[in-house]
C-alpha cells in the first residue's frame, strides 16, 4: 500500500493553517507507549529502529503535572533514507524558499497515520530553563513547561518553541556548525524540522547544528513544526456537555472548528490512535534500557552555552503566550501609568503583572518594540515600581541601545538606585561580551581569509568568473548538517 | 493503560442506522445517512459502567446506556480488538464498574503496562478442548469430591438400612438372613457407588458444558494466545494484539492450583490463567512450576 498524505490550508479566524492528513504511512517516526500504571506513563519516541526520547508522566491524574525527558539515542543510527528525507524537505523549504504543502510530504510519510497542523516558527535552541538544547536531557529530570495543559497559558494558543534533540551530541561536529555559521553570514537562513512532543517542547529531526551556529551568531533559528492534533475541545453548553458534542480537534498551535475539517477527516481522527506500535517494536524495545554517553561540554563552542542562558525561559514563553497582539496605544496606555485602554484592560487590573506580561510577549513577538518599551519604561521616573524587572530584563540583552541607556546612567554620577546597580553590572559585562566578540570576529575573519584563499586558488584553476561566486560554491557545498 | 496501539475499530448498526467508533474516545454516529454528522465524542473516563454480555456490550455513562449487539461484528478478531481496546481503557479508568462472561483468558482491564523482560518465559499456542475440559474436571471435581466422599457412604448406609429393614432380619425373617446379607452388603455398596459415580458424571457434563459456553462466549479460545510468565507478573492474550508490553501483577491473583496439564492460576475463586505445560519444553515444567509456586500458595 502507497502511502497516501493530503496537504490542505485552511482559514481558521481569518488565518491560514496548514494541515495535514496522513491516512496511510510508513509508521517510522511517532510514539508508543512503553509502560503505565494508574499512576505515571512512559512514552517512547521513536525514529525508525531507534527509541530517541523517554518522556516519563510521573502523575498522569493531574494535566498540570511537569513531565520528564531523557534522551536515549540518536536518529544519526538511522538509516540515510530517513536523514536524507528530511535534510532534503528542509534545504527545499528554507534552502529554496518551497511552499510546506509541496515539500514536506515525503517527510509525512514516515509519520504515522493522523491529522497534523504544519507551520514555521521561531524556535529556541535551549530547555527553556537556561541549558543549551543538545545536550541538556542526558539524564532524567523534570522540566518546567513540559505538562500537557499550562495554567498559565490557558486555552490561549502558542508554539511549541523548545528544542530537544533527537542526535546524540557526540555526532556535534564544530566543522558543520562553522559551515552553517557561514550560511548565516552570506544571508541565507537555514533552519530545521521539529515535531511538537509535549507541553513547549518539539523534538529536532534535522537542523542539529544550524541551531547551534543560529545561537552563535545570535541569529533567529526557524522550524518547520509538525504538530499533531491530538486532543478534543468539548461544546460546553448544557446540550452540547449532556450530549458530549465536539466543536474542534486542537493541538498547542491552533484549534480547528469541526465545521472546518473536510469531509472523512474527523472519522479518520476518531478512528486513529495516538500511540503506534512500530514495525520494528522486538528490535527497538531491546534499546530502551540503554542510555547515552554523557558527552563533555567542551564538545561545544563556550559561547552556547552562555547565550542558551539568555534565551527566553520556559517562565517568560508562557507568560507571553497569553497575549495574543499589544497595538501601539495600548503601549502608549502603559508608558503612562494606565492598565486599561479604551475602557478595557490591556491584559489585567494590575498594572505591575501587566508589564511582565507585555514585556514577556514583546520580547518574544517583536524585539524592536521590546527594546524601545523597555528604554521608555526605564526612562519614565514616575514607573519606578516597574524599573527593576524590565532592568533585569535587559540585563541579558547585548545590544548598543541598551548599553548607551544603561551606560549613559552609570556615567551620570546620580543615585538611580537598583538601575544603577543593575547599570554596572550591564556596563561590565557588555565589555567582556564586546572583547569576546572582537576575539571570536577575528578568528572567523582568518578563517574567511583562509577560504577566500582557497576559493581564489579554486577560482583560478575552474575558471570561475567571479571570486564571490567560487566563496558561494564553498558555502554551499556541506548542504545540510545531516549529510 | 494497556493496548493503546490496537487500530481502532468502527461498527456499523445498518438496522438501527447508528455506527460506534471505538478508539482513543469512544464516538456515536446517529444517524448513518448524514455524512456531515458530528458525532457524540466519549471519553472512556465518563462511562460508569460497561457490561460485555453473551450478545452485546453494554456502555452506561449515568445519562444514556449504549448496547452495542456483537452480532454487527463477524470477525472473531475484530471482537479481539473490540474488547481489547474497552479493557484496556477500563485499566486506564479503574472506577468504572465492568462485568464480564465465560472467559479463557485473564480479563485485560488487569494489566498494567510493563515492558516483558527477555527473561520471561513466554509461550505461543492455542488452547486444546481436551486440557481445558481435564483441567475443568478437576476443577469441578475439587469442589465436589468432599461431597462424593460423604454422599456415597451415606447412601451405602442408609441403602443397607432400609433393606435390612424390608428384607433383612430387622423385617423379623430369620430364614436366609445370611445370604440376603451378602446381596444386601453388594446393593449397598453398588448404591453408594452410584451416587458416587453421578456426582463424577455431573462433573464432566458440567465441564464439557463450560467448555461449550466458553467457546460460544469468548472467540478467544481458538485463537493463538501468548504466554508469559515473568518476575513482575504473568500475562494470556491473544497474540492478535499483545505486543508483550502489559502484564498482571502476582499481587492482584490469591493461589494456583497444578492439573496433569495446565498451571491455573485463580484470583478469589475465579479462575483467571490457564497455562498449558504443553507451550513449554518438558524439562522446564518443574523450573515453571517451582517459579509459579515461589510467587503464589499453591492449592492442591
Amino acid at each position: 500500500m502507497n502511502p497516501n498524505v493530503s496537504i490542505t490550508t485552511m482559514n481558521v479566524s481569518g488565518r491560514n493553517f496548514v494541515f495535514a492528513n496522513v491516512v496511510r504511512s510508513m509508521s517510522q517516526i511517532g510514539f508508543f507507549r512503553h509502560s503505565s500504571n494508574l499512576n505515571t506513563t512512559t512514552d517512547i519516541f521513536f525514529i525508525e529502529k531507534e527509541p530517541i526520547l523517554k518522556i516519563i508522566n510521573p502523575n498522569i491524574n493531574d494535566e498540570f503535572h511537569n513531565k520528564s525527558i531523557e534522551q536515549i539515542s540518536g536518529a544519526e543510527k538511522c538509516s540515510d533514507f530517513i536523514q536524507v528525507r528530511l535534510s532534503t524537505a528542509c534545504d527545499n523549504v528554507f534552502g529554496y524558499n518551497q511552499g510546506l504543502e509541496r515539500t514536506l510530504i515525503p517527510v509525512l510519510e514516515l509519520f504515522k497515520p493522523g491529522l497534523y497542523v504544519l507551520h514555521e516558527a521561531q524556535m529556541q535552541p535551549c530547555d527553556g530553563n537556561g541549558g543549551f538544547f543538545w545536550n541538556a536531557y542526558g539524564v532524567k529530570k523534570e522540566i518546567n513547561g513540559t505538562s500537557d495543559k499550562n495554567a498559565v497559558i490557558g486555552n490561549s494558543r502558542y508554539s511549541p518553541c523548545f528544542l530537544v534533540p533527537t542526535h546524540q551530541a557526540s555526532n556535534f561536529q564544530a566543522k558543520r556548525m562553522y559551515s552553517e555559521s557561514d550560511k548565516f553570514k552570506l544571508g541565507k537562513k537555514p533552519g530545521g524540522i521539529a515535531v511538537h512532543i509535549s507541553g513547549m517542547f518539539s523534538a529536532l529531526l534535522t537542523g542539529h547544528h544550524t541551531a547551534t551556529a543560529a545561537l552563535a551568531n545570535d541569529t533567529d533559528f526557524r522550524c518547520v513544526v509538525i504538530e499533531p492534533v491530538n486532543e478534543v475541545v468539548y461544546d460546553n453548553s448544557k446540550k452540547g456537555k449532556k450530549e458530549r458534542r465536539i466543536t474542534a480537534l486542537s493541538c498547542p498551535y491552533v484549534t480547528i472548528p469541526v465545521e472546518e475539517l473536510p469531509a472523512g477527516t474527523l472519522e479518520r481522527f476518531l478512528i486513529t490512535r495516538k500511540y503506534i506500535k512500530p514495525f520494528d517494536f522486538p528490535e527497538i524495545r531491546t534499546k530502551i534500557g540503554k542510555h547515552l554517553k554523557t558527552v563533555s561540554r567542551k564538545v561545544f563552542p563556550s559561547n552556547v552555552y552562555e547565550k542558551a542562558e539568555l534565551l527566553p525561559d520556559c517562565a517568560l514563553v508562557e507568560s507571553a503566550a497569553g497575549i495574543d497582539s499589544v497595538s501601539e496605544e495600548q503601549l502608549t496606555a502603559l508608558l503612562a501609568g494606565e492598565s486599561m485602554y479604551d475602557g478595557e484592560y490591556i491584559v489585567s487590573n494590575n498594572y505591575y503583572s501587566s508589564i511582565v506580561a507585555v514585556t514577556n510577549y514583546l520580547q518574544t513577538a517583536d524585539f524592536k518594540r521590546f527594546l524601545s518599551f523597555a528604554l521608555e519604561l526605564l526612562k519614565n521616573d514616575e514607573l519606578a515600581a516597574v524599573h527593576k524587572y524590565v532592568a533585569e530584563r535587559l540585563l541579558t540583552v547585548m545590544n548598543p541601545a541598551v548599553y548607551e541607556f544603561f551606560a549613559s546612567v552609570e556615567s551620570s554620577g546620580e543615585d538611580t538606585g537598583i538601575v544603577g546597580e543593575i547599570a554596572d553590572k550591564y556596563v561590565k559585562r557588555w565589555k567582556e561580551h564586546s572583547e569576546r566578540k572582537a576575539k571570536l570576529d577575528d578568528g572567523y575573519h582568518k578563517k574567511r581569509q583562509k577560504k577566500s584563499n582557497t576559493a581564489q586558488a579554486i577560482a583560478e584553476s575552474r575558471g570561475i568568473a567571479t571570486l564571490e561566486a567560487a566563496v558561494r560554491n564553498i558555502g554551499d557545498m556541506p548542504r545540510s548538517d545531516n549529510r | 493503560m494497556a493496548f493503546e496501539s490496537i487500530s481502532g475499530v468502527r461498527i456499523n448498526d445498518q438496522n438501527a442506522n447508528r455506527a460506534f467508533v471505538f478508539a482513543d474516545y469512544f464516538s456515536v454516529y446517529e444517524d448513518l445517512q448524514n455524512v456531515e454528522e458530528i458525532p457524540m465524542v466519549f471519553n472512556w473516563g465518563d462511562f460508569t459502567a460497561i457490561a460485555e454480555t453473551k450478545n452485546e456490550f453494554v456502555l452506561d455513562n449515568g445519562v444514556r446506556v449504549f448496547n452495542i449487539p456483537k452480532s454487527l461484528i463477524d470477525d472473531p478478531v475484530t471482537l479481539i480488538r473490540v474488547r481489547a481496546i474497552v479493557e484496556g481503557a477500563i485499566a486506564a479508568n479503574p472506577g468504572i464498574d465492568y462485568k464480564f462472561g465465560k472467559r479463557i483468558l485473564p480479563p485485560k482491564n488487569l494489566c498494567i503496562g510493563y515492558e516483558v523482560p527477555v527473561d520471561a518465559y513466554i509461550a505461543i499456542g492455542a488452547y486444546r478442548e481436551n486440557e481445558i475440559n481435564n483441567s475443568n474436571v478437576v476443577l469441578k471435581y475439587s469442589g465436589f469430591d468432599k461431597l462424593i466422599w460423604i454422599f456415597s457412604p451415606i447412601v451405602a448406609i442408609a441403602a443397607f438400612v432400609l433393606q435390612m429393614l424390608f428384607f433383612g432380619s430387622f423385617a423379623g425373617e430369620s430364614e436366609g438372613v445370611n445370604s440376603n446379607l451378602l446381596q444386601i452388603l453388594v446393593i449397598s455398596l453398588f448404591a453408594g457407588l452410584a451416587v458416587g459415580m453421578s456426582i463424577y458424571l455431573f462433573c464432566i457434563y458440567g465441564a464439557k458444558t463450560l467448555y461449550g459456553k466458553i467457546l460460544r462466549e469468548d472467540p478467544a479460545v481458538l485463537e493463538e494466545i501468548t504466554f508469559v510468565v515473568c518476575e513482575e507478573g504473568f500475562m494470556a492474550a491473544e497474540s492478535e494484539v499483545y505486543d508483550l508490553s502489559s502484564i498482571i501483577r502476582w499481587q492482584q491473583v490469591a493461589y494456583f492450583v497444578e492439573t496433569t496439564h495446565v498451571y491455573i492460576i485463580f484470583t478469589g475463586n475465579k479462575a483467571v490463567f490457564w497455562l498449558p505445560k504443553r507451550l513449554f519444553p518438558k524439562e522446564l515444567h518443574k523450573e515453571l512450576g517451582d517459579f509459579i509456586e515461589g510467587k503464589l500458595l499453591q492449592k492442591s
